[in-house]
């Protein structure tokens, strides 16, 4: 394959995939993005509380997130997600890190 | 074929991308105390760090599901940050990246990288971030935190110089995070971006979006005349004018000084010729 030919034989390559085709799954992508972003804003989580007992308190997937930056869930013995502090009490500020 | 003689707009874009990464440095390290660890910034930079105004989108997956639970907020960050712009978040916005970047200004002498080096960012990801946490939990050693460079330099360093002024017991980090952060420390003087090219995780989802983000690298073949400079310009040992998609590529747009203006920045709304070589 001449110079040439191997320019061209790229432009075909690289045109598909700037192309519709580049178009049409960057749409499929941000559509996928959106709705996880919303379902995930949306969706409702209820972690039981290891310190004090059968209260279960549902939280959302954005106070879920910030429980775990600071180490506020664990998962117990049981396979259950529990909040390691009490209402009004500090969180323990103990990441896997 | 013309020789451009003024810059483009992609080429004039290029002296302002450490200045970019200086404005986006202030939003990551929140200088307004707003600890807004609900939401991930789809960056690398760890929420334990006690100047992170998002959470780290890596830390929220793994630990995610270590608990069983899918992280939909997560995930969708990542996919419409990467749908978006794709490996410029890399070269243009993430602090971790722009750490490395700045090091890498030190005149050392800089080794360069086999391009299959990247892989192991695909090994980190699916080992590390997915299926440790998925058959184990967020304790195990290899859990992709408890190995973390980030987390090491922007957490455990802080948390231990905190505890020696205070005088309690000082929280070491393992054996496997003390010899990643050692190795990433000095890799970062001889080889360009050692974290972003070998072990990313993240990196390598956006990586992979290189194909199909709204913005990218375009390579117009007629305007090639295959001198090559693209690869001398590349840091990253991609060949621009062969793999404008690259996995490795983080868009840092060095190659787009290329004498005849073969590669710019494009997006998915430009109009297409139907014609190779016009």
């Amino acid at each position: 394959m001449d110079q040439e030919n191997v320019i061209n034989h790229n432009y075909h390559r690289l045109a598909g995939k700037g192309g519709k085709g580049r178009l049409y799954s960057f749409l499929v992508l941000i559509a996928a993005g959106v709705v996880m972003v919303c379902f995930g804003s949306l969706r409702s989580l209820s972690p039981s509380n290891s310190v004090g007992s059968a209260n279960q308190t549902i939280i959302s997937e954005m106070e879920l997130n910030q429980e775990i930056a600071v180490g506020g869930i664990m998962r117990s013995e049981t396979g259950e997600i529990e909040k390691t502090y009490q209402e009004g009490e500090k969180p323990p500020q103990a990441c896997p890190t | 074929m013309a020789v451009a003689k003024t810059k483009t707009f992609t080429q004039k874009l290029i002296p302002w991308r450490i200045w970019t990464q200086l404005s986006f440095l202030l939003v990551w390290l929140d200088p307004f105390s707003l600890r807004m660890h609900g939401i991930c910034a789809p960056v690398f930079h760890c929420y334990g760090c006690p100047l992170a105004t998002f959470a780290c989108p890596i830390g929220i997956v793994a630990t995610s599901i270590a608990f069983g639970i899918v992280p939909f907020l997560a995930i969708g960050i990542i996919v419409l940050a990467g749908a978006l712009l794709g490996g410029i978040i890399c070269g243009w916005i993430c602090p971790f990246g722009f750490l490395q970047d700045l090091v890498a200004k030190i005149p050392t002498p800089k080794y360069k990288l086999p391009s299959w080096a990247g892989y192991f960012r695909y090994a980190v990801l699916i080992g590390l971030v997915l299926l440790i946490p998925y058959f184990f939990n967020e304790e195990h050693f290899l859990f992709i935190c408890q190995v973390c460079p980030a987390g090491a330099l922007e957490s455990r360093i802080p948390r231990m110089v905190k505890a020696s002024y205070s005088g309690n017991e000082i929280p070491w980090p393992n054996l496997i995070k003390s010899a990643v952060t050692i190795l990433f420390v000095a890799g970062m003087f001889f080889i360009h971006r050692p974290w972003c090219r070998i072990l990313c995780p993240l990196g390598a989802v956006f990586g992979l979006f290189n194909r199909f983000s709204a913005v990218y690298l375009k390579f117009k073949p007629s305007e090639c005349n295959t001198c090559r400079v693209c690869h001398k310009y590349c840091g990253f040992e991609v060949q621009p004018d062969h793999k404008p998609d690259s996995d490795n590529c983080v868009r840092c747009l060095d190659c787009t000084q290329c004498p005849t203006n073969a590669l710019t920045l494009g997006t998915v709304f430009d109009r297409h010729s139907s014609k190779p070589g016009t």
